[in-house]
């Protein structure tokens, strides 16, 4: 059922806020799951009309990439100032609530952008919202295996390649770290990140490989030691493999060379 | 003069000395800081900086958690100054991270960690303790054991003045013991500066200056370090007299 984009007004972002506020108590307190009102995304009460483009209001997704691709496809008259704009993309994240929720409501700010409350967000959370994140990273032509890597988990999940790069801004703002990322954790056939990739390294057992050259180890630690010696802004991702040192190089996330 | 370790700097990369860089920064009135300038490098009194081909190129790298921007600074025969540049690109501007470093294609011949811009209109702004304000929320402040570079972070509210409230005797004695013990257990940690001018190499001369004893050189066990804090703090808290200093404000 097509519908035109619409925005919460102030009324709407506070009845919603309070909804999911409300709904996570319950679920910390064992109580079932609060339904979100269906009216809520058409009632004049509490939004206004946005934008001319049309979505389908009931489409249904399997992954987030999947939806923010939708939404990049039909809202063909977005403009950049969009962004800013928390009633739009906190409308969508409720139009598509059922979809995005997990089996526990997430917090607030995975369906109204962080920004709206920032008295009570220390830290910025803005890059967890459910819609604006994929579409953002879309709109803004991210490689597409990168996309996928973040975004292309099951819709009711984010997942730590979201938590971890689409945040960080190392990572968007260097293609060579987004490739490099790309080249040791995608899995293409599944086109999402490979498991094991987020598995912290463990300090008690010295010789297990887990963890070794994973996410946790790559990003904090080894980038940052890499950076000491090389500028990486314009290395390909075979010399950065090569910079990064025996740890990556070794590690069964790089792909060995095939003997002839 | 460049330091070289062939542990910490195998490549032989030149450590930049911070006295050679002049950037500067200015805070608003909330105190965070919100332009900085950069006024060039000083290559000529470097010997080995002075020896590197014009063709070298200055990136500027500034960084918070999860923000990052590069900057291109220009060529050592052309630098390319920059005058009061805008940081309202990052979020909270509280702990922002400078990396100067001069290269060639992929490789870096000269860096500088940790460099921080002296901000002109700051008279402490060379302590040993950096305040910044920061959005903490609830919270009033904290210390951001960062180790290469701890600062104390007082809550961003303009109505609390917490900066302002920082240079009255009851706020200080609340605060600064605390906050110094803490600085110290990070030192008792990383006591060994990474490069010219990290904030360890001020805490040794402020201790080499005060005949205080610095922690000793070999590796200590955990109480050990404890326990140099716990005499170190109580001798800075003897110096300071912050109690004192609030008795004879009130003296009924």
């Amino acid at each position: 059922m097509l519908n035109t984009i619409h925005c919460f007004n102030a009324a709407g972002l506070k009845y919603f806020e309070s909804f999911l506020k409300d709904t996570k108590l319950d679920e910390n307190r064992g109580l079932a799951k609060k339904d979100l009102p269906s009216s809520l995304i058409s009632d004049p009460m509490y939004v206004e009309e946005y934008s001319y483009d049309e979505i389908d209001i009931t489409k249904k997704f399997t992954t987030r990439y999947e939806l923010g691709k939708y939404l990049v496809d039909e809202w063909v008259n977005f403009n950049k100032k969009d962004y800013d704009e928390v009633g739009v993309w906190a409308w969508i994240a409720a139009v598509y609530f059922d979809q995005i929720r997990g089996k526990k409501t997430q917090d607030w700010y995975h369906f109204i952008p962080g920004e709206y409350d920032q008295e009570r967000t220390v830290q910025s959370v803005g890059y967890r919202h459910a819609v604006r994140t994929p579409f953002k990273l879309i709109e803004n032509k991210y490689e597409d295996n990168f996309v996928k890597l973040c975004t292309n988990r099951n819709i009711s999940t984010a997942g730590d390649a979201w938590e971890n790069f689409t945040g960080n801004q190392k990572v968007l703002s260097s293609a060579a770290i987004r490739n490099l990322l790309v080249e040791m954790y995608y899995d293409e056939k599944k086109e999402t990140f490979k498991p094991g990739v987020f598995t912290n390294v463990s300090k008690a057992k010295h010789k297990s490989v887990a963890g070794k050259a994973g996410a946790r180890r790559v990003l904090p630690i080894i980038i940052p030691r890499v950076k000491k010696s090389f500028d990486i802004h314009d290395m390909d991702t075979d010399e950065l493999i090569e910079a990064c040192g025996k740890e990556v190089q070794t590690s069964r996330w790089v792909k060995k060379p095939k003997i002839k | 003069m460049p330091r070289f370790s062939s542990r910490t700097n195998p490549k032989s990369i030149i450590i930049i000395n911070k006295s050679l860089v002049n950037l500067t920064a200015t805070r608003d009135i909330y105190g965070l800081i919100e332009s900085y300038t950069f006024g060039g490098i000083n290559f000529a009194d470097d010997n080995a900086l002075l020896k590197l081909p014009d063709d070298v190129e200055i990136i500027l790298e500034i960084s918070e958690d999860k923000n990052f921007l590069r900057v291109d600074l220009g060529t050592k025969g052309y630098q390319n100054k920059k005058h009061e540049e805008s940081l309202d690109y990052f979020e909270s501007r509280s702990k922002l991270k400078w990396y100067l470093f001069i290269k060639s294609g992929n490789n870096i011949l000269a860096r500088i960690e940790n460099l921080e811009p002296t901000f002109p209109n700051d008279a402490d702004s060379k302590g040993l303790i950096h305040v910044e304000v920061a959005d903490l929320g609830e919270v009033l402040w904290r210390v951001e054991k960062d180790p290469s570079r701890p600062i104390i972070q007082v809550n961003k509210c303009p109505e609390l003045d917490m900066i302002g409230k920082l240079k009255e005797p009851i706020f200080r004695g609340l605060v600064i013991i605390n906050a110094l013990e803490q600085f110290l257990e990070l030192y008792s940690y990383n006591p060994i500066p990474d490069n010219t001018g990290d904030w360890q190499e001020l805490w040794k001369e402020y201790f080499y200056n005060n005949n205080i004893d610095d922690i000793p050189n070999e590796s200590l066990s955990d109480e050990d370090k404890h326990e140099w804090v716990q005499q170190t703090i109580n001798i800075l808290a003897q110096k300071f007299k912050l109690k004192t200093a609030i008795l004879n404000q009130n003296p009924n």
